[in-house]
């Protein structure tokens, strides 16, 4: 995955690229902001690419960091590939400031990307992303059987379902049967 | 890419609720209907991810072989579902789905695939509006074939289209079962009324604004008036009773206190829209809150108005 016109992505955090958007500059210079996922490579991502995540506008607000607080402090989405984090950080750049198209072919098209994507998206609260992405996976039934629908997304049967609620019973039973004799030998 | 095994799965019931939700209503109508034949639990997850669609219509056509459901989705795609009688095979529309193939998918034990199929849909999705259209004489219905609608059936529907405005028309004749309806705010019924259980209707539909039927006996306008005098406050803004060969007065006002009108003629002609100057015109009174009424009955039929506050002082 490339790394996008306004960030790099290092294992340590980036220089700042200045590759300039366009001719007429901002008045205000732009902000930027460092995420890092699992694999602790950072991206650097501009405030403006970064309001597409409600979660991340959420933190970012009101923090007044300056661009050494902001590189001396990436924001860590320790639960989230750095892969994913860096499809999700080319997507917001992508789509900064402009209004999202009905369509977006850019999303990967292997479930097990999308299924950490989809996840990913929706932790970071990125509305429109996250409507693309659940179009993605509902369009991997469109005109499939039943049975096909069953295998593709993993539903288990009535009779499946039964079986794990009674193994989770159990378990559950056992457990607390574990908790209150362990509170049994507490009390002596 | 090609899809090894591993990748072409994706395992939806691992994803947070709402995302479930999000991605069943981006699902096409048909795909959402396979996933809630899955389990019992896919059942549950199309139902609450409400699926939005905007109508559909339960048609019951002349030729009972294009009896079918219409839906619109939301996605503007209009969908047609068989329900042809398992004899009528041949003349089932290619376009349309196969309603008896659709409720075989259903896990429901049922031995009339036509109410499992409807049952399950009206379960499942949010439908904005739901309309039954009736072409066919239903005076047939105790004919001994299955080509006809049934009255279980008719009640069946009527039990599962939970509306809050119902315009019935239709002839009904030797139907006789009765269908009390609940939570309705505007019922209006041509045709036949004797299906529809008048007793306590009030009661069972305290929202109820107007109630317009056609050809109801005179004792039964009678004990519609007695339930709104001795009831509880409700929105009711009118009652309309339509009979051709005139209501006798007796009948209708038989045991009930009656005053004289304050209404002018004036006033009359612009309240009741059937007003006639040969007419009989009275008020009435709610014994619990003092409201006022006024009954005008004429040759062509009888008509309530509720008085509010806000009106009277205008008169």
């Amino acid at each position: 995955m490339s790394s996008t016109e306004q960030g790099t992505s290092s294992a340590a955090p980036a220089e700042p690229t200045t590759a300039p958007e366009s001719a007429a500059a901002p008045e205000v210079p732009e902000s930027f902001y460092y995420v890092h996922g699992k694999d602790k490579v950072v991206h650097k991502v501009s405030a403006g690419a970064l309001q597409h995540s409600a979660l991340i506008h959420g933190m970012i607000s009101n923090l007044g960091y300056t661009e050494e607080q902001a590189k001396a402090n990436p924001f860590p989405f320790e639960n989230i590939d750095g892969d994913i984090l860096q499809m999700v950080v080319d997507w917001c750049n992508q789509h900064k400031g402009k209004p999202t198209p009905p369509e977006d072919t850019n999303l990967p098209k292997q479930k097990e990307k999308l299924f950490d994507l989809v996840l990913a998206v929706n932790y970071l609260e990125i509305k429109e992303l996250l409507t693309y992405c659940c179009k993605q996976v509902a369009m991997m039934v469109k005109g499939k059987s039943p049975e096909e629908i069953r295998e593709i997304w993993m539903i288990p049967t009535d009779a499946e379902d039964e079986a794990a609620e009674k193994e989770a019973k159990k378990r559950a039973g056992k457990e607390a049967a574990g908790e209150t004799a362990a509170a049994a030998g507490d009390a002596k | 890419m090609n899809e090894t095994p591993k990748n072409r799965k994706f395992g939806l019931l691992k994803c947070p609720f709402p995302l479930r939700e999000q991605v069943i209503r981006n699902m096409e109508f048909m795909d959402a209907f396979h996933f809630s034949t899955l389990s019992k639990r896919s059942k549950q997850m199309v139902r609450s991810a409400r699926y939005q669609t905007v109508c559909t219509t339960f048609s019951f056509e002349e030729d009972s072989s294009m009896d079918h459901i219409e839906i619109e989705t939301s996605k503007s795609e209009r969908l047609k579902i068989s329900l042809s009688n398992l004899n009528d095979l041949p003349k089932r529309n290619q376009n349309s789905f196969d309603g008896l193939k659709l409720a075989s998918l259903i896990n429901e034990p049922s031995d009339d695939y036509r109410r499992k199929l409807s049952a399950h849909l009206l379960f499942i999705f949010d439908f904005e509006e739901v309309s039954v259209h009736i072409e066919r004489n239903i005076e047939h219905a105790y004919v001994a074939s299955t080509a006809y609608i049934t009255p279980e059936y008719l009640q069946f529907v009527l039990n599962a289209t939970k509306a809050k405005e119902y315009y019935m028309d239709f002839k009904m004749d030797d139907l006789n079962f009765k269908y009390q309806l609940n939570d309705c705010e505007f019922l209006d019924v041509s045709g036949s009324v004797q299906w529809l259980d008048t007793d306590g209707i009030l009661q069972r539909n305290p929202q109820m604004e107007h109630l317009h039927l056609e050809e109801l006996q005179g004792g039964q306008i009678n004990g519609l008036l007695k339930q709104w005098i001795n009831g509880q406050v409700t929105d009711l803004e009118s009652l309309a009773f339509f009979n051709w060969d005139g209501y006798p007065n007796e009948v209708i006002l038989d045991g009930i206190v009656t005053m004289e009108t304050k209404l002018t003629e004036d006033q009359a002609i612009i309240i009741f829209l059937y007003w006639n100057n040969d007419g009989r015109t009275v008020d009435i009174q709610r014994k619990i809150d003092g409201q006022i009424a006024t009954v005008h009955i004429n040759h062509l039929g009888c008509y309530v108005h509720m008085w509010h506050e806000s009106e009277l002082s205008k008169l």
